[in-house]
C-alpha cells in the first residue's frame, strides 16, 4: 500500500474512532448523570432496600420507573423482604389495598398478576420463599376472554431478572422523556434530593409505596390532568368493545381450566384466600349493564366463581355504597373504595376479619367519604385532592 | 449473535485485533476458523457438531473424488454419494414436517410433525459444499488444505446469510493476502460499509417491519385490507426486506474486508431493475449465480429448445422457492418468478428489433418489474395462500378503497366538487399515520435514486466481479447530482459522518434483538 494512502487511511480511521466515542461518551454522561439524579440507576432488590430503610425512618419513598415496566419482579422482592402475613394478589386494581387497613404485615403485589398465567407464575415463585396468611386475589373479568387475551401456557417463565440501566437503548430514554416533558432538566438537583426512585416517581411524586400499593398522587392532587374525566375513556371502551372491555359470550374454557389450576395450587399449599372482583365506577356498571348481553362472560364468570369459591363481586360498587368520586378513574378504585371493601368483607369473611385494622378502615370511610385518597400520607404538603374526574364532587 | 449486537461489536473486536498480532498465515486462518465456530456456537451450541461434520464428511468426499479423478477411476458414484448426503441433511431439517404435513393433506393420514429445528444457515453452508463437490467433480478444483476448506465454509461473515462464495473466489485469498495486509485501508472501507450495512438494517429495516407485519398478521386472521393499506403493507415489507437483508450482504462485506477478504457482490440496486431477467442479475446475486451454474445449466439451459428451456427456468425458480423455505407460498413465488422470466425471456425475442427511447423504456420497465417483484413479495411474506390472496385482492381495490386520514384532510376542499361528479368520499382510514409514508417514501427514494455500496466504493473495489458492474453503471448516467456526493471518498469530514451514523444506529438500535429476516431460510 503507499505511504500516502496508508497515512489517509490513518487519518479517517483516526477522526471516525475519535468522532465515535467522544459522542459516545458526552451521550453516556448526561444521560447516566440523569438516570441516576432521578434513581433509576439501582437494581430492583437495591431499591426495594432502600426504600424500607427510608420507611423505618418515617420516610415513605416512591418507587416508578420510566425504563420499563417490571412491577411483577419488583413486587416479588418486596414480598421476600416483608415476608407478610397478608398478600394481596391482582393487577392494578387492587394496588389501592394499602398497608395501614391491616393490623399484620401486608404486601401489595397489585400488577404481579396481569394474567391467571402470571398469578400461579408470580405465587409459585413467592411460596418458594415464604408462605403467608391470607390472601386477598383480585381477578379481572378480562381475563377470562379470549377476545382479549389468547389462552396462555401456565408455566409460562417469568422474565429474568435484570437490572434495566445496563441495557444500551435506555441511555437515549433521558433524552425522549426531557422531549416528552416527563422529566425537566431544571428540577434535577431536586430529583437527586428528593428519595424516590425512578423518573416517573421523582417528577411526578407517583409511585409504588415500600409495601407494593400504588399512590396517584399527581392526578388526585392535579399536578397531572386524569386520562378519563367523566370516565369518557373507560365509556369509550364499552362502547366500541376494546382495551380490556371486549365483549364474549362465554368465560374462556381455557382461562378458567388455568384458575382451576391457581386455586387448587393455593388448596394444596393449605392457603386461606378470599377472591374478589374489583369494583367498576356506577356509571361504567351501568353501561355494561345496557349492553349486558354483550358482555354474558362477565356475568356468568362471577356466578362461577362466587359458587364455586365463595368469591365476593363488587362490580356494582353501591353494594357497598362507594361513590363515583372514589374512584382514580372507570375500573380503579381509590383508597376510601377499598377501604369500604374491607369493612364489608370483615362480617363476611371471618378468616380475613382477624387481620384488618377495623379502626383504621371504618376511621377512612367516615373521614374521606367522596374522596380517592385516604389522607396517610402528605406528600403534596397540605395540597387538597381535586375534582380530577370532572364529576362536581367535593373533596376535603 | 447478530451483526447488530453489542456482544457481536465485541466479538468483532477481540478476532481483528487477535488475527492482526499474527504473524503466521496459518494461525490467522485457525482463528478466523474458531472465531466462526465460536459465532456459530453462540445461537445453539447443539448446531457446532452439525456444521463440523457437514464440513469434515464433505471434506472426505471431495478427497475421494479428487483421489478416483486422479487414478482416471470412475467418480460419479461418490459424486452422487456426496450431493444425496447434503440434500438429506438439508432435507431432513428443512423438509421433513413440510413432507408430513403434504402427505397428510393429500392422504387424509394424521402423522405428527416432528418438531425439527432448523440450525443456522444450513441451507447456505450445504449449497456452497454441493458447488464445491460439483467443481471437484469437474476438474476445476486441485487438492485443498482442511484447515481452508473449513475457513471457506464457515467464515463468520458470510456464514449465516451469505453471499453464497464460490471456492474459486476464496481459496486464493486465503493464500495470498493474510500474507499482505492492507491493515489501514481494509479497515477503513470495511468499516464505512459495515456502517452503511447496520444503518440499513437499524434504521430502514426494523422501523418498517411493524407497518409490513401489522398488515400481514391482519390478513392472516382473516382482516379485509383495504387498498391503501395493502398498497403500504406490500411495499413496507419489499423495503423491509430489502434493507435487511441487502444491509446483511454489506455488513458482512464490510468485516470480511476488515480481515482483507473481498466478498462478492450479493446485491446491486435490484429495485432499479429494467426487467425480471434484470432483477435476478441485481437481487441476491450469488444465488441467482448458483442456480445457474449448479441447477439451470445441468438440467439442460437452453440447449435442447425453447420449450425445454423455459421448462428449466421455471423448475429452477420454484427449486429457487422451495430453498427459502418449505413452504406452499415459498413454491409458488418460485414458480411465479419462473414465469415471470419466461415471459421475460418471449418479450424480449419480440421487442428485440423495437426501438424505445431510454427515457420511455427505462422507467416503464422499472415500473412493470417492481409491481411484478411486489406482488411476489406478498405471496413470499404470507403465511398461508389465503392471507396472501387477501392482500392481493385489497392491492387491487377489491376489499374497497379507505382514503388515509392525512390524504382525506388535503383532499377536504375538494370533497364537495367530488360529490358533484359523483364520488362520495365517506370517512378516512386512520390506519396509515404520516410517519408509515414518511418511511415508505423515503425508502422508495434511496432504493430508487442513491447510488449502491458498490457505486459509492467502487474507486476502493469493495466486492469480487468488479469487472460485471461497469456495464450497468454506465446505464445508470441518468443520476441525480446528488448521487455523486455521496461517492465514498476517503476524507475527514466522511469519517465523522460515517462515526455520527454509527453512533446514532448503536443508540437507536443496539440491544434490541431484531434477527435478520434471511436467517429463517
Amino acid at each position: 500500500m503507499n505511504i500516502v494512502l496508508k497515512s489517509i487511511a490513518r487519518n479517517y480511521i483516526r477522526v471516525f474512532f475519535i468522532t465515535l466515542l467522544s459522542v459516545l461518551s458526552i451521550v453516556f454522561i448526561v444521560s447516566y448523570t440523569i438516570l441516576a439524579s432521578v434513581g433509576e440507576q439501582y437494581a430492583i432488590d437495591e431499591i426495594v432496600r432502600k426504600q424500607h430503610e427510608q420507611f423505618k425512618n418515617n420516610n415513605t419513598c416512591l418507587y416508578d420507573s420510566a425504563l420499563n415496566n417490571i412491577s411483577d419482579i419488583y413486587k416479588l422482592e418486596i414480598y421476600k423482604y416483608v415476608r407478610p402475613d397478608i398478600l394481596v394478589l391482582g393487577s392494578s386494581r387492587v394496588l389501592q389495598f394499602r398497608p395501614n387497613m391491616f393490623s399484620v404485615p401486608m404486601v401489595n403485589a397489585g400488577g404481579g398478576m396481569g394474567s391467571v398465567a402470571q398469578g400461579y407464575q408470580f405465587l409459585t415463585e413467592a411460596l418458594k420463599e415464604h408462605r403467608p396468611k391470607h390472601i386477598i386475589m383480585g381477578v379481572d373479568f378480562w381475563w377470562f376472554n379470549e377476545e382479549f387475551d389468547k389462552v396462555e401456557n401456565i408455566d409460562f417463565i417469568l422474565p429474568q431478572f435484570s437490572n434495566s440501566i445496563y441495557e444500551l437503548n435506555n441511555y437515549l430514554l433521558p433524552f425522549k422523556w426531557l422531549y416528552d416533558g416527563k422529566i425537566n432538566i431544571r428540577n434535577l438537583k431536586e430529583y437527586s434530593s428528593n428519595c424516590h426512585f425512578g423518573a416517573i416517581a421523582s417528577e411526578r411524586q407517583d409511585g409504588y409505596g415500600p409495601f407494593g400499593s400504588y399512590y396517584y398522587n399527581s392526578v388526585v392532587f392535579g399536578k397531572n390532568n386524569s386520562n378519563d374525566e367523566g370516565f369518557k375513556n373507560t365509556l369509550r371502551r364499552i362502547e366500541e368493545g376494546n382495551d380490556r372491555f371486549q365483549y364474549g359470550a362465554k368465560v374462556s374454557q381455557g382461562h378458567y381450566e388455568n384458575f382451576i389450576k391457581l386455586m387448587e395450587m393455593i388448596k394444596e399449599e393449605g392457603l386461606e384466600v378470599t377472591i374478589i372482583f374489583p369494583p367498576l365506577a356506577s356509571i361504567v356498571y351501568e353501561a355494561m349493564k345496557n349492553i349486558e348481553n354483550k358482555y354474558a362472560y362477565v356475568w356468568e364468570l362471577e356466578d362461577m366463581i362466587i359458587n364455586q369459591y365463595d368469591g365476593f363481586s363488587f362490580h356494582d360498587s353501591s353494594l357497598v355504597s362507594v361513590s363515583d368520586c372514589e374512584f382514580i378513574d372507570g375500573f380503579h378504585g381509590g383508597d376510601v373504595v377499598y377501604a369500604r371493601i374491607l369493612n364489608n368483607l370483615k362480617s363476611k369473611r371471618s378468616e380475613l376479619s382477624q387481620y384488618i385494622n377495623i379502626d383504621e378502615v371504618t376511621q377512612i370511610e367516615n373521614n374521606r367519604k367522596g374522596n380517592a385518597y385516604d389522607g396517610h400520607y402528605d406528600f403534596y404538603q397540605h395540597v387538597k385532592e381535586i375534582d380530577f374526574l370532572k364529576l362536581n364532587c367535593r373533596k376535603n | 449473535m447478530l451483526f447488530n449486537s453489542l456482544e457481536f461489536l465485541i466479538f468483532l473486536l477481540f478476532i481483528f485485533i487477535v488475527f492482526h498480532c499474527l504473524k503466521n498465515n496459518e494461525s490467522k486462518k485457525g482463528v478466523l476458523v474458531i472465531g466462526s465456530l465460536f459465532f456459530y456456537g453462540w445461537w445453539k451450541l447443539e448446531y457446532v457438531p452439525i456444521i463440523i461434520g457437514s464440513i469434515l464428511v464433505n471434506y472426505l468426499f471431495a478427497s475421494g473424488i479428487l483421489r478416483k479423478r486422479m487414478s482416471g477411476d470412475n467418480i460419479k458414484n461418490i459424486l452422487v454419494l456426496g450431493i444425496i448426503f447434503n440434500l438429506f441433511l438439508l432435507g431432513v431439517f428443512k423438509y421433513t414436517d413440510f413432507f408430513i404435513a403434504t402427505v397428510n393433506d393429500i392422504s387424509g393420514s394424521q402423522f405428527a410433525a416432528l418438531g425439527i429445528a432448523l440450525p443456522l444457515a444450513i441451507s447456505f453452508f450445504t449449497f456452497q459444499q454441493i458447488a464445491y463437490l460439483s467443481d471437484v467433480a469437474t476438474g476445476k478444483v486441485s487438492r485443498v488444505k482442511l484447515l481452508d476448506y473449513f475457513l471457506f465454509v464457515s467464515f463468520f461473515p458470510q456464514l449465516i446469510a451469505g453471499p453464497i462464495v464460490h471456492h474459486s473466489e476464496m481459496m486464493p485469498q486465503f493464500k495470498k493476502v493474510f500474507k499482505k495486509p492492507k491493515v489501514e485501508l481494509n479497515l477503513m472501507i470495511g468499516l464505512s460499509i459495515f456502517v452503511i450495512g447496520l444503518a440499513k438494517k437499524i434504521l430502514f429495516a426494523d422501523n418498517l417491519a411493524p407497518y409490513a407485519d401489522y398488515v400481514f398478521d391482519a390478513a392472516e386472521a382473516g382482516v379485509q385490507i383495504t387498498f391503501f393499506k395493502a398498497w403500504s403493507g406490500a411495499l413496507a415489507y419489499s423495503l423491509q426486506l430489502y434493507f435487511d437483508f441487502s444491509g446483511y450482504s454489506d455488513m458482512a462485506i464490510g468485516i470480511a474486508r476488515m480481515f482483507g477478504i473481498k466478498l462478492p457482490l450479493n446485491f446491486y440496486s435490484p429495485y432499479k431493475a429494467t426487467s425480471i431477467i434484470d432483477f435476478w442479475k441485481r437481487w441476491h446475486m450469488t444465488l441467482s449465480r448458483f442456480l445457474r451454474d449448479y441447477l439451470y445449466i445441468p438440467l439442460g439451459g437452453s440447449r435442447k429448445g425453447i420449450s425445454h428451456k423455459y421448462l428449466n427456468i421455471v423448475i429452477t425458480m420454484l427449486l429457487g422457492g422451495l430453498w427459502h423455505g418449505a413452504g406452499w407460498t415459498f413454491v409458488i413465488w418460485g414458480a411465479l418468478h419462473g414465469v415471470y422470466i419466461s415471459i421475460n425471456h418471449v418479450f424480449r425475442s419480440f421487442t428485440r428489433n423495437m426501438s424505445i427511447p431510454l427515457i420511455i423504456s427505462r422507467p416503464l420497465g422499472i415500473f412493470v418489474t417492481f409491481t411484478m417483484v411486489l406482488i411476489g413479495w406478498v405471496i413470499f411474506r404470507s403465511e398461508s395462500i389465503s392471507s396472501a390472496m387477501i392482500i392481493l385482492h385489497g392491492m387491487s381495490g377489491l376489499n374497497g378503497v379507505l382514503i388515509p386520514n392525512m390524504i382525506l384532510q388535503l383532499i377536504m376542499p375538494f370533497i364537495p366538487w367530488l360529490s358533484e361528479i359523483g364520488i362520495e368520499v365517506v370517512h378516512g382510514d386512520p390506519g396509515i399515520a404520516i410517519i408509515e409514508f414518511l418511511f415508505i417514501f423515503s425508502g422508495l427514494t434511496i432504493v430508487m435514486m442513491l447510488p449502491n455500496v458498490y457505486e459509492m466504493f467502487w474507486r476502493y473495489q469493495p466486492t469480487i466481479h468488479t469487472n460485471e458492474i461497469p456495464k450497468q453503471f454506465s446505464e445508470e448516467k441518468i443520476l441525480l447530482p446528488i448521487r455523486k456526493t455521496l461517492i465514498w471518498r476517503p476524507l475527514a469530514i466522511t469519517a465523522l459522518f460515517y462515526a455520527l451514523v454509527l453512533t446514532m444506529t448503536i443508540l437507536v438500535g443496539i440491544g434490541i434483538e431484531s434477527p435478520f429476516l434471511y436467517f429463517q431460510f
